[in-house]
């Protein structure tokens, strides 16, 4: 048994964010409200990920709710922290299916919490009938796309083979075929791990090398070994599929063993959490961690604002400025103001609030499936367009990549700078 | 604060020994017990999680579902024992596994066993000694499952029991001694009492006041020490009044003693001091001593000048011993002196002497005596006997002669009769007297010394200077007596006549 793989954890308590209504409305009826349940992390090293998926999704809600939500009822986003942890995912799905009552799930993170949470679902579907549904998990991973789950997950991102296949596509193209795998050991791992397996068969590149890193591991990590396997193996190229804390440590042992090998994170990895890690470390130390790295996006640039969604975005986060609750974050998390994953909370709340305006009744998990299933080439003002059928649950493909300059992300279309 | 007894100590410290070696056995065994149970757990367990994971892999591998196998996987992993979980496919290249950061080469290198499973053990460096399970997926075709169980809990496990178990036996140890040294300080205060009290003792003695008497509490205790130190009280006591009679009776001794010792002067007093009592350059020449068997004797001698040519001569012995024969004697010299003073016959003065002694004789007490009377320049001596052993005649010329043995006793009866006789001697002759202390000495084989062996040292000595003769025969008779105190008075009395030039 390798100690502190297993999280062990069991805490029941349900961190419930409380989502208050529009200020100045008439306070819903209960029975008027729409209430979707999130379980994310809000603790632990990966917090800021759920932290900023629901400041995007709740400024969304927000503005809706201002204008008269859906029909007259607003959107309530249940929220209870996970931690990252599968076990107490489960245990929130459980209290959100059971005692809260929510139309549908909404906005899960991570792989290893949301495919542990399939299997309930469908028992909750077979115990009373019509298919519970999850909205948008910020998770790029095969079980939620396949059966036999994934008729039951409506999915916005593209997946992690689509990110992991654009980066070792990316890598192949300017030479450097020997890729070396940095991975959580865990689902989320296995997923990326996989992808880029699969990726590398395609472009005629390598897998020469992989290390894993514990789940929960977080800066302080030493990941000195990783790399030294990752460099011995003479790999050109890495690809990471892990948490900010965790690359983040990774990048910094790299660098400071004196490699400056190009390294590739996919969208999980919280670009905007990352960079402010090696930001820090940079300030505090000589070396600039920021540089030879490149970012895979499922959104586009949060910056560009000759894109609608972008701008309604930018407003909204002005207007509503959602933050965290002490409570539930801890004092010491400092929110990104704005980034592509508070980018993919808003957007995910968007396509939601359509859906729930298509559907008959929006508390009916029939109704919300054939409203789903009927959204045909809408745009969501990314000018990538979403369409969903009853044997199609993938909404966005189109993956974006992103590199460092100046201390900020920027959108990347030539890679020839790393070229070998 | 008392000391703790020694003895209890000991009992204490083997005791103590005993349970430890008891204890380290027991856990020796209860270490190895567990073990074994905790072994044939951990292969049973390794088995059936992975057969069990095998089982599922089947349909996520037909499905390549890799993210649902790495989260069953990892559930696995959560087990305590398990300590890795490897799945590969056919080619063996992982497609799950737990590892961190890497599978090691120990682990890649076990090789499938074709469709059943295999247990083996080995090390792993960093993981330490692991029980590897290798279970065919659908038969080896889709691949191995790896489990491995982490032996190094087993022994940390059974540490853990043998540390608690140890733990306990030291408490319960721990708690035995107390109570043992309660227990042992309840029942030896009383013996260690009894002890310190004995010592006192035989340090200050029993007459000392400063000793403590032995405490209630020991006296009262019930059990056989209560029994000994009441024992030991009544000695004790018994002790204290013996030595207390002992010590008056030494005094009363010491008093007899005393009075003895002046009694013996006195009676030194009494017998005549011959030196003085020598004839002078007349044609006489006497020597005599007497040696009491006590500190006073009943035997005497004694030299009365009975007028201006004429000497008496004496030697007696009283019968019985000690005081009451030396105030006899006393008795006896005074009436041989005094009947001595007017009249120079001998047997008129034994006469005399006898009626002095044999009136108002109530203790029945009797005395012989020899009485000479010497009649210088005649060198005649006539004496009588009453009852005393016969002198001999030493002859100058050689030869010895005794005396006929003749007359009773004085004190026994008033009317005895004495009758007085006479010798002649030559020049040089010599007239040998003795009691019967000299005849009746005993050496230690048990033999007497016998008028036959005095008859032959005369013999050999000869006519001699009287202070000589008295001197050897002393000598001899001692010589003989060696070593045994003597049972009689031992008196001797030699006169010598010179015929005047």
């Amino acid at each position: 048994m390798l100690p502190g793989l297993h999280a062990g954890r069991r805490t029941l308590v349900a961190l419930v964010v409380a989502v208050d209504l529009m200020a100045g409305a008439a306070p819903a009826r209960a029975e008027d409200e729409i209430v979707l349940g999130m379980s994310a992390a809000l603790s632990g090293p990966s917090q800021g990920l759920g932290i900023e998926l629901w400041r995007g999704a709740r400024a969304y809600f927000s503005s809706l709710n201002e204008r008269g939500g859906i029909e007259g009822r607003p959107v309530v986003l249940r929220v209870l922290d996970d931690g990252y942890d599968p076990e107490r995912a489960l245990t929130n799905t459980q209290t959100l299916l059971e005692d809260e009552d929510v139309a549908a799930l909404f906005g899960f993170v991570g792989t290893p919490t949301t495919t542990r949470i399939l299997p309930l679902m469908k028992l909750h579907d077979m115990k009373h009938g019509g298919r519970m549904l999850l909205f948008f998990p910020f998770t790029g991973a095969q079980p939620l796309r396949h059966p036999p789950y994934g008729d039951l997950v409506f999915n916005l991102r593209a997946s992690y083979r689509d990110e992991t296949r654009g980066l070792v596509a990316g890598c192949s193209e300017i030479g450097r075929r020997r890729i070396g795998i940095f991975y959580q050991a865990d689902a989320y791992g296995r997923s990326g791990w996989d992808g880029v397996h699969r990726a590398a068969a395609r472009h005629g590149a390598e897998v020469v090398a992989e290390a894993t890193y514990r789940r929960g591991d977080n800066l302080t990590g030493d990941y000195s070994r990783q790399v030294e396997i990752l460099r011995e193996a003479n790999a050109d190229c890495v690809i990471a599929i892990g948490t900010y804390a965790a690359c983040a440590g990774f990048i910094r042992n790299a660098r400071d063993a004196g490699w400056d090998v190009l390294i590739a994170n996919v969208s999980f990895v919280g670009s905007e959490n990352l960079l402010a890690e090696l930001l820090e470390l940079s300030a505090a130390g000589t070396r600039d961690y920021t540089m030879n790295l490149v970012n895979s996006q499922v959104v586009p640039d949060y910056r560009d604002e000759s894109l609608p969604a972008v701008r309604e975005y930018r407003e909204a986060m002005e207007s509503f400025a959602p933050r965290p609750e002490p409570a539930v974050s801890g004092s010491n998390y400092r929110p990104v103001p704005l980034g592509p994953v508070s980018l993919e909370g808003f957007l995910s709340a968007k396509l939601m609030a359509e859906i729930l305006r298509r559907a008959d009744d929006a508390s009916s998990t029939p109704d919300l499936r054939a409203a789903a299933e009927s959204v045909r080439t809408v745009d969501l003002g990314t000018e990538t367009p979403v369409s969903y059928s009853a044997n199609d649950h993938e909404g966005l493909e189109k993956v974006y990549f992103t590199t460092i300059e100046d201390g900020r992300f920027v959108p990347l279309s030539d890679w020839s700078r790393w070229r070998k | 604060m008392m000391r703790r007894p020694r003895l209890f100590t000991k009992t204490l410290v083997i005791l103590v020994a005993v349970f430890a070696v008891m204890a380290n056995g027991a856990s020796l065994l209860f270490g190895f017990e567990l073990y074994q149970s905790l072994v044939s757990e951990y292969r049973s367990k390794g088995r059936a999680i992975a057969r069990s994971i095998s089982d599922s892999a089947v349909d996520l591998l037909l499905a390549s579902d890799l993210e649902t196998l790495q989260a069953t996987v990892d559930q696995f992993d959560q087990i305590a024992a398990v300590s890795y979980v490897l799945v590969q496919d056919a080619s063996g290249t992982p497609i799950a596994h737990t590892f961190v950061p890497e599978v090691p080469a120990e682990v890649l290198e076990l090789t499938p066993n074709g469709r059943s499973s295999r247990i083996e053990e080995f090390e792993i460096a960093g993981l330490g000694d692991t029980l590897n399970v290798t279970v065919p997926i659908l038969g080896g075709l889709a691949g191995n499952v790896h489990v491995g169980m982490d032996y190094g809990q087993i022994e940390s496990r059974i540490w853990e029991g043998v540390v608690r178990m140890q733990l306990f036996v030291l408490l319960i140890l721990a708690a035995t001694v107390v109570v043992a040294t309660v227990l042992v300080r309840r029942i030896s205060r009383p013996l260690g009492d009894l002890t310190q009290h004995a010592s006192a003792l035989a340090e200050a003695g029993l007459e000392s006041k400063r000793i403590a008497p032995l405490a209630p509490r020991t006296l009262a205790s019930g059990d056989e020490i209560g029994d000994l130190a009441r024992a030991f009280v009544r000695m004790e006591g018994d002790l204290r009044e013996s030595s207390q009679r002992l010590q008056a009776a030494a005094a009363t001794q010491e008093r007899i003693d005393s009075e003895l010792r002046i009694a013996r002067e006195i009676q030194k007093g009494i017998l005549p001091k011959i030196e003085s009592a020598l004839v002078g350059p007349v044609s006489f020449e006497i020597d005599a001593a007497m040696k009491p068997a006590r500190e006073v004797g009943g035997d005497f001698y004694d030299v009365i000048r009975a007028g201006p040519d004429h000497y008496y001569f004496a030697i007696g012995d009283v019968s019985g011993k000690g005081v009451p024969a030396c105030l006899f004697m006393a008795v006896t010299m005074t009436l041989l002196r005094l009947g001595a003073a007017d009249v120079l016959d001998p047997a008129e003065v034994l006469r005399r002497v006898n009626r002095g002694l044999a009136r108002d004789n109530d203790a029945c007490m009797f005395v012989t005596l020899f009485l000479g009377l010497l009649e210088v320049g005649t060198g005649r001596i006539s004496y009588a006997n009453g009852g005393h052993n016969p002198p001999y005649v030493i002859r100058s010329k050689g030869g010895i002669e005794t005396l006929d043995p003749d007359g009773v006793v004085l004190g026994w009866s008033e009317d005895t009769e004495f009758r007085r006789r006479e010798i002649a001697l030559a020049d040089g002759d010599e007239f040998f007297l003795y009691t019967d202390g000299v005849t009746e000495a005993v050496d230690l084989g048990g033999n007497f010394f016998s008028d036959r062996r005095l008859v032959d040292l005369l013999r050999r000595l000869g006519a001699k200077s009287a202070q000589e003769l008295v001197g050897d025969v002393l000598r001899e008779v001692d010589d003989f007596a060696k070593g045994r105190p003597a049972a009689d008075d031992v008196t001797v009395m030699a006169v010598r006549f010179h015929k005047r030039a």
